[in-house]
């Protein structure tokens, strides 16, 4: 517990450092601190008042980047969050009882042609795209699709090929991985997988289309070998925006393994306000399925600072995909 | 499922929408001795979204702007990055996430020269009618938005 303070405090002195000597990031970058080395981060908290009208909310997580990048072939990125490092609920007092520190991504890049890239460490899985950009300050709910984080692991320790070649007016992006080192999720409600071998190809230009396979076992009860495949798309022009995922897997005996899909379009409302809507859906054998409905706004007060409000409907509430009315404040530093 | 499925495919034949181009021919330039491929439109995106990091020699490729509310670099962000500036925060803060950082940035055209020159790898762009001998340039970007690697006819008056 003094650990994950202490640990917590840190990070938060960092990001309070990081926006005195840096308040917005603009998207251009002038100058660095030490050379080759960076410093980054995020951090968000919310409120979330349910259906029954119990309120709880969440300091949801305090996250540091470190990278460095020289005048080699080699690049070095890290991040460490604590996860839920503060919450309270109906008669909770403030408590960091979930609180963990996970290293999120630890990894290091090799350049080895101008088309092929290798990485090896931790990394966030590239299946779909909410995955890969989950940080708060960069999606518009405050709500995650479960079908981007429950039908495969969301980091996996292993080897990864990727790299981007231009295609006609677009990009062609692809990326190869395989795990090689399972490690249990300290999330209490994450799903353990193993053994994960995949690959994202994907199109990027004025719409992105991406698709994604996936080979892993569920390393719970049963250990059921899945093959998934996954299709995803985003658009943007003008201030909208439209996005979705639709993944389906299948036992390697050709059963139904779970499926789920989200479809989100975003509408642009003047002075840096955005509506949001979303609608989704997500089944798997272990948890049974789930629908949800989300009607909200986004309001980008700078370029790294978010506040979210949103109502969330659908049929039984969980742990994972809350209900109700949700409101969020992010940044990135 | 399938309805959510139809509704995507709905989405991906939006029809796309051109904005309409400046008259300027920029130059795109890199050091002297700087080893290259030929450059189109989607090779120089790829290089200024620091998709491709790094040149055929590998050295690592330094891409440079003009701040953001120069002409010229308002132009060549809307022909070959498909939209303004101010239209790519986004972007840029999730490939900050990614501990990629954006391309640097200098303040005037003379500063993108001598950037350009003293700096191994790097890759920027200047009117084409203020180019000299410091700099090389590998492909034009014309008026109409088309990026060529032979010099088109310039009025420099």
């Amino acid at each position: 517990m003094q650990t994950i303070l202490r640990t917590t405090w840190l990070i938060i002195s960092v990001a309070v450092g990081l926006a005195i000597c840096k308040p917005v990031f603009a998207g251009e970058e002038t100058g660095t601190l030490l050379d080759g080395f960076k410093l980054g981060g995020y951090s968000s908290a919310g409120v979330n008042l349910h259906p029954n009208g119990d309120l709880d909310g969440a300091l949801n997580e305090a996250s540091l980047f470190i990278s460095w990048e020289g005048n080699s072939r080699l690049r070095f990125f890290s991040e460490i969050e604590v996860e839920r490092p503060l919450q309270w609920g109906p008669g909770e007092t403030l408590t960091s009882k979930d609180a963990f520190i996970d290293i999120e991504r630890l990894y290091l890049d090799y350049n080895v042609s101008e088309k092929i890239n290798v990485r090896g460490g931790r990394f966030l899985t590239p299946a779909g795209q909410w995955n890969v950009k989950h940080a708060a300050p960069l999606v518009w709910t405050s709500s995650r699709p479960l079908v981007t984080s429950r039908l495969f692991p969301e980091s996996i320790n292993g080897i990864m090929i990727y790299g981007a070649t231009p295609l006609d007016n677009k990009a062609f992006e692809y990326t190869f991985y395989i795990d090689t080192l399972q490690q249990d999720s300290r999330d209490k409600y994450a799903i353990s997988y193993k053994d994960a071998k995949g690959m994202r190809l994907a199109v990027t230009g004025k719409i992105n289309v991406g698709f994604s396979l996936l080979d892993i076992s569920e390393a719970e009860v049963g250990g059921e070998r899945y093959r998934m495949f996954g299709l995803d798309f985003m658009t943007k022009r003008n201030g909208w925006e439209f996005s979705g995922e639709a993944m389906q897997r299948y036992t390697t005996g050709g059963a139904d393994g779970g499926s789920g899909a989200y479809l989100q379009g975003v509408a642009p409302l003047g002075n840096n306000w955005f509506a949001v809507s979303r609608v989704e859906n997500f089944k798997r054998p272990l948890e049974g399925s789930s629908e949800r409905w989300l009607i909200g706004t986004a309001w980008k007060m700078t370029a790294n600072k978010t506040i979210k409000i949103e109502y969330v409907g659908g049929d039984k509430e969980r742990f994972e995909s809350p209900k109700g009315l949700l409101a969020s404040f992010a940044i990135l530093f | 499922m399938r309805k959510l499925i139809i509704l995507m495919v709905v989405v991906l034949v939006w029809p796309v929408v051109v904005p309409a181009a400046d008259n300027n021919v920029i130059a795109i330039i890199v050091q002297r001795n700087q080893v290259t491929h030929q450059m189109d439109t989607a090779e120089l995106a790829l290089i200024f979204w620091r998709k491709k990091l790094y040149w055929v020699d590998s050295k690592p490729i330094q891409a440079v702007n003009l701040a953001t509310d120069n002409p010229i670099r308002r132009q060549f962000s809307q022909k070959i990055l498909g939209g303004l500036p101010e239209s790519q925060t986004d972007y840029w803060n999730t490939m900050y996430f990614h501990g990629v950082s954006p391309p640097h940035v200098v303040t005037s055209q003379e500063g993108m020269l001598r950037f350009v020159t003293e700096t191994a790898g790097a890759i920027g762009y200047i009117d084409a009618c203020k180019m000299d001998d410091r700099i090389k340039t590998v492909a034009w970007l014309t008026a109409n938005g088309t990026v060529t690697t032979s010099q088109p006819a310039l009025d420099c008056n």
